[in-house]
C-alpha cells in the first residue's frame, strides 16, 4: 500500500515525536529527581551537622549528647527519620524513633562525611548522611548517622514525572495536530492540480490553471504541453486523414475515365497509380512524424540513431557501388524523435546514392546549441534554379531518377514540421549538398525542478 | 536454383512465383510463418523472399532465429512498411534486401538474381567455364560463341552447376535445387537431365565424379 505525501510526512513526525519526547521525557525527569534527591541530601546534612554540634566527650571518656533534638519525627517509632551515634561497634545514642533496632551499615574507611542507602528497621529504604567524627579524646572515630525515608523522594519524582508525561504527551500530540494541518494547507496546490486533471479528463477543462506555487508551476507548465501536442497531433491527423482522401479524388477521377475509355490508355493507368502511391506516401510520411512537440520530449543519441539506417543504404545500393562515408565529430544528442531522424538521414542519404558518382559523405558536425547534419555526393549537381525548385516541391528533380521522388519532399516536411532549417547548396565534393541544422538536447538535465528554496 | 517466397497474400505469393520461374527458378511458396520456418529449415533454398506481415509469426523475429542459427540463406523482405527506421531494422535483423510494395515484379527477380549472384561470390552475372559462357541475368547460354537453346530444367541445372563450378555436387543436391518440393524426382532423373544437357552442350563440359557426383570445371576441357 502506498501512503499519499501527506501521510508521509505525519507519519513521519509522529514517529519522530514517539521518539524523541520519551527521550526528553527521560532527561527531563532524571534530572528532577537527581535535583529532589540533592535537596533531601541537604536536610540530612544539616540535621547530621546538628546534631554533631550536640555530641561531647565526658572527662571519662564518654561520648554524650547535651540534648536530644526535639522533633516529632524522632519520637514516632519506626517514622523513618532516624539517627544513631557509635562508638566502635557500640551504640551509644539513637533516636527513639529507631525504638529497638539498629541501623546497620557496612563502610570502608574513606571520607568523614558520606552518602548512604540503607534499610530501615521496618524493611523501608532510607537515605542517610553518615558523619565520621574525630573528638580528640576519644581514639576511634565516632560514628554519627542521619537517616530518612527514601519515599520522600520517589513520591516526589513520581509526582513530577505523572505532571511530565501528561505534558509532554499533550505537547506531542498538539505538535503533530498542528504539522498535519500544514501539510494539508501546504498541498492544497497539488490537490488543485490533480481536481484539475480530474476537470481535464471529463472534458470539462482542456489546461491545467498555472496559477501555482513555482515548484509545481513548472510542471502544471510541462502537463500543458503535452496536452496542447496530444491536441496538435489529433488535429494533425484528422488534417492528414482529410488531405489524402481529397487528393487522391483526381487520380481516382482521371483512372476511372481511363477505365471506361476504349480502348483502355494501360500507360496513362500506370502513371496515374505511381500518382496515387505517391500521394499516400506523402501523406503517410507526413502523418508518421512525431514533429516538434516529439522534440520537446525526445532526447535522441543522433549517432546510435543514424548506424543502422547507414547498414540499410548500404545494403541497398550495394549494386551500385557507391561507397557511403560518415564522419562524426563527437557524441550529440539531438531534440527529435529517433524515427523521424532516421527517416530524414535515411532519405538524403538515398537521394545523395542516386546522383553520386563514386561517394557519399555524411557528417555530423555539433555546435554549442545544434548538430549539423551535412551529406554531400560526388554527382554532377544541379543548377541553382533547380535547386530552388526542388526546396519549393522536391518532387520533380527525382523524377529525373528513380523512385517516386518523393524523398526530399518528406524531408521537407519533416523539416517544417520540427521548424529546422533544410538546404541544398552545392557540395565541395562537387555535387549536391543537403544541410540540415538539428537542434540539440540538454546535456541530460531535467525538463523542471521542484526547488525547496524561497529563491527558485 | 530454388527460392523460396514466403508471401501470406496468394494473388501476390502467386504473381511473384510467376515471374521467378519464368526467369529459371524453381519456386516454393509458404503462407504462413510457421510453413515458412518448416520448409527453410527442411530444404535447400538459394533465397528467400519474405513478406513481414506473415500471419503467426513476425517476419523479422524469424530472420533473426534464421541467423542466430546461422541459416544465411540469402533474404529479400517485401514489405508495406516502407520508413527508413523500418528499413534499418531489417537490415539489423538480417535481411540483404528490401523491397517496398507496391513494387514492379520484375524488381523481384532482378534483385534475386544479384542476391544469389552475390552470395556464391560472383561479381558478374556472365559465367565462363570450359568455353561456354552463362549470362544469369538473361538466362542465356552460349558455347564456343553458339547460342545453345535449354529447357528450363535443364538451364536450372546448368545454371546450378556453373555456380557451384569446380566443386562436386551431388545427385542429391542438384534434385533439391533444381525441382519444386512435391516433386519428388525418382533417383535416376538427375542423370536423365544430365545426359540430355551434354547432348545440347558437349560431354565435356560437365564431368563425372565417380560415387560423388558431377562438376564444371572453369578450366577449358582439353582439346
Amino acid at each position: 500500500m502506498r501512503l499519499s505525501i501527506g501521510a508521509r510526512l505525519v507519519l513521519f513526525a509522529t514517529i519522530a515525536m514517539l521518539v524523541l519526547l520519551p527521550v526528553a521525557g527521560w532527561m527531563i525527569g532524571g534530572a528532577f529527581a537527581r535535583s529532589v534527591e540533592a535537596a533531601f541530601d541537604s536536610r540530612l546534612d544539616d540535621a547530621a551537622d546538628a546534631l554533631a554540634g550536640l555530641i561531647e566527650v565526658q572527662p571519662d571518656r564518654t561520648v554524650q549528647m547535651n540534648r536530644a533534638p526535639d522533633e516529632l519525627r524522632f519520637d514516632q517509632v519506626y517514622s523513618g527519620w532516624y539517627w544513631q551515634v557509635r562508638e566502635g561497634d557500640r551504640v551509644v545514642h539513637a533516636s527513639r524513633s529507631l525504638w529497638d533496632a539498629s541501623l546497620s551499615y557496612g563502610i570502608a574507611p574513606g571520607e568523614p562525611r558520606r552518602r548512604l542507602e540503607l534499610v530501615g528497621p521496618r524493611g523501608e529504604p532510607l537515605r542517610a548522611t553518615l558523619l565520621l567524627l574525630n573528638l580528640g579524646r576519644v581514639a576511634a572515630p565516632v560514628e554519627l548517622i542521619f537517616a530518612g525515608p527514601r519515599s520522600e523522594i520517589d513520591a516526589e519524582v513520581r509526582a513530577f514525572n505523572r505532571v511530565l508525561i501528561l505534558a509532554l504527551g499533550s505537547l506531542g500530540a498538539m505538535l503533530v495536530i498542528v504539522f498535519a494541518l500544514q501539510i494539508r494547507w501546504g498541498l492544497a496546490p497539488l490537490r488543485r492540480m490533480g481536481r484539475d486533471l480530474k476537470r481535464i479528463r471529463e472534458g470539462e477543462v482542456h489546461r491545467v490553471d498555472p496559477d501555482l506555487p513555482p515548484d509545481l508551476a513548472s510542471v502544471a507548465d510541462t502537463m500543458n504541453e503535452v496536452l496542447a501536442h496530444q491536441e496538435s497531433l489529433i488535429e494533425r491527423g484528422r488534417a492528414t486523414a482529410g488531405n489524402l482522401a481529397h487528393a487522391l479524388k483526381t487520380p481516382l477521377t482521371t483512372m476511372r475515365l481511363r477505365v471506361d475509355a476504349a480502348p483502355v490508355d494501360l500507360q496513362g493507368l500506370k502513371g496515374d497509380l505511381a500518382q496515387v502511391h505517391g500521394i499516400v506516401e506523402h501523406h503517410l510520411a507526413r502523418a508518421g512524424a512525431a514533429g516538434r512537440a516529439g522534440a520537446v520530449f525526445r532526447r535522441t543519441d543522433a549517432r546510435a540513431a543514424i548506424e543502422p539506417v547507414l547498414v540499410a543504404v548500404r545494403g541497398l545500393s550495394k549494386d551500385r557501388g557507391i561507397v557511403i562515408e560518415a564522419q562524426y565529430d563527437g557524441d550529440a544528442h539531438v531534440a527529435m524523435d529517433a524515427q523521424d531522424l532516421q527517416e530524414v538521414v535515411g532519405n538524403l542519404l538515398d537521394n545523395a546514392v542516386k546522383w553520386a558518382r563514386s561517394k557519399v559523405v555524411l557528417s555530423l558536425r555539433t555546435t554549442s546549441d545544434a548538430v549539423d547534419v551535412l551529406v554531400d555526393d560526388d554527382g554532377h549537381g544541379i543548377p541553382d534554379v533547380a535547386r530552388a525548385q526542388a526546396m519549393a516541391r522536391g518532387t520533380q528533380l527525382d523524377e529525373a531518377s528513380s523512385g517516386s521522388g518523393l524523398g526530399l519532399a518528406i524531408v521537407r516536411d519533416i523539416a517544417a514540421l520540427y521548424r529546422i532549417a533544410f538546404e541544398l547548396e552545392a557540395s565541395p565534393q562537387g555535387g549536391v549538398r543537403a544541410h540540415l541544422r538539428l537542434p540539440r538536447a540538454a546535456s541530460g538535465a531535467p525538463t523542471f525542478t521542484i526547488s525547496l528554496d524561497k529563491h527558485s | 536454383m530454388k527460392v523460396l517466397v514466403a508471401e501470406d497474400d496468394q494473388p501476390l505469393a502467386e504473381g511473384v512465383a510467376a515471374v521467378l520461374r519464368d526467369a529459371g527458378f524453381s519456386v516454393d511458396l509458404a503462407p504462413t510463418g510457421l510453413q515458412a520456418d518448416y520448409l527453410l529449415r527442411t530444404e535447400s533454398y538459394d533465397a528467400v523472399v519474405l513478406d513481414l506481415g506473415l500471419p503467426g509469426r513476425d517476419g523479422l523475429s524469424l530472420l533473426r532465429e534464421w541467423r542466430a542459427d546461422a541459416l544465411d540463406v540469402p533474404t529479400l523482405i517485401l514489405t508495406a512498411r516502407a520508413r527508413w527506421s523500418d528499413k534499418a531494422a531489417g537490415f539489423a535483423a538480417g535481411t540483404d534486401d528490401y523491397l517496398t510494395k507496391p513494387f514492379e515484379p520484375l524488381e523481384v527477380v532482378v534483385r534475386i538474381q544479384a542476391l544469389v549472384r552475390r552470395s556464391r561470390g560472383e561479381a558478374s552475372p556472365v559465367i565462363r567455364a570450359g568455353g561456354a559462357t552463362l549470362d544469369l541475368n538473361r538466362g542465356q547460354l552460349q558455347v564456343d560463341g553458339t547460342p545453345v537453346t535449354l529447357t528450363a530444367q535443364e538451364y536450372k541445372l546448368l545454371a546450378y552447376l556453373f555456380l557451384a563450378r569446380d566443386r562436386v555436387v551431388s545427385r542429391v543436391e542438384l534434385a533439391e535445387h533444381v525441382y519444386e518440393r512435391g516433386c519428388d524426382p525418382d533417383s535416376n532423373v538427375i542423370d536423365v537431365l544430365i545426359g540430355r544437357v551434354r547432348r545440347r552442350v558437349g560431354r565435356e563440359l560437365i564431368a563425372t565424379v565417380r560415387g560423388r557426383g558431377f562438376m564444371v570445371s572453369s578450366a577449358s576441357p582439353p582439346a
